[in-house]
């Protein structure tokens, strides 16, 4: 079975720059802040562990 | 499903994303890692980075993680110059292959810039992964290859 990361993967260019997201299995929530989507995911998903990330928005980065 | 072997060479793909200001895809090398801390776990990316000297965590993963931070800060250079951290040990970061470990960190301090938005993922950095896998960054691939290195 493809973890959540592998699926991100396969989306990954059509995801919203900027934007959090959480994902578990194949449902991707998208939020303002890692919380908020962490807390949705987990009232959707309480037995899951979810997937969270920030959407990068910049091509060109020096961190 | 995968299995790791630790005698071979572990190979992840880059992640691809689009930039809507430059109207280009770019690619970053991302893994996917599990931040265990207390009671509270979580999976995200992490970009695989050699110039980074210790490993950093966004401070918003801090709150859903319920990581408490200290009172007091130091300092970190980044390209924008010195800005504020925050050093937190934390109980446990694995990098994930599939849903499989191949690298474990217990007790790793990380650095957590203390402004938000600082950074867009977890950062791993020389006092982590880099101990343990000699790393080749396959540009034209698009992967990333971990080998451990031969004693």
């Amino acid at each position: 079975m493809e973890s959540e990361f592998e699926y991100v993967m396969t989306i990954s260019e059509t995801l919203e720059p900027g934007k959090w997201i959480a994902v578990v299995n194949r449902d991707v929530i998208t939020g303002d802040n890692a919380k908020e989507v962490f807390e949705k995911a987990k009232k959707k998903y309480p037995d899951k562990e979810p997937f969270i990330m920030k959407v990068p928005e910049n091509a060109t980065m020096l961190l | 499903m995968f299995r790791p072997d630790y005698k071979r060479a572990i190979v992840c793909r880059y992640l691809s994303f689009y930039d809507p200001h430059l109207k280009k895809r770019f690619r970053l090398p991302l893994v996917h890692i599990r931040i265990k801390h207390g009671r509270n776990t979580i999976r995200t990316d992490a970009l695989v980075d050699s110039g980074a000297t210790t490993t950093f965590i966004p401070i918003e993963l801090t709150e859903v993680l319920g990581i408490e931070l200290p009172e007091e800060t130091s300092e970190a250079i980044g390209a924008n110059g010195s800005f504020p951290i925050y050093r937190v040990k934390i109980d446990l970061i694995e990098v994930l292959k599939s849903r499989q470990s191949f690298c474990r960190f217990k007790d790793i301090y990380a650095s957590i810039p203390a402004k938000k938005d600082s950074i867009p993922y977890p950062v791993l950095g020389r006092d982590s992964i880099f101990r343990s896998y000699d790393i080749t960054f396959r540009e034209n691939r698009e992967h990333i290859v971990f080998k451990r290195p031969k004693k």
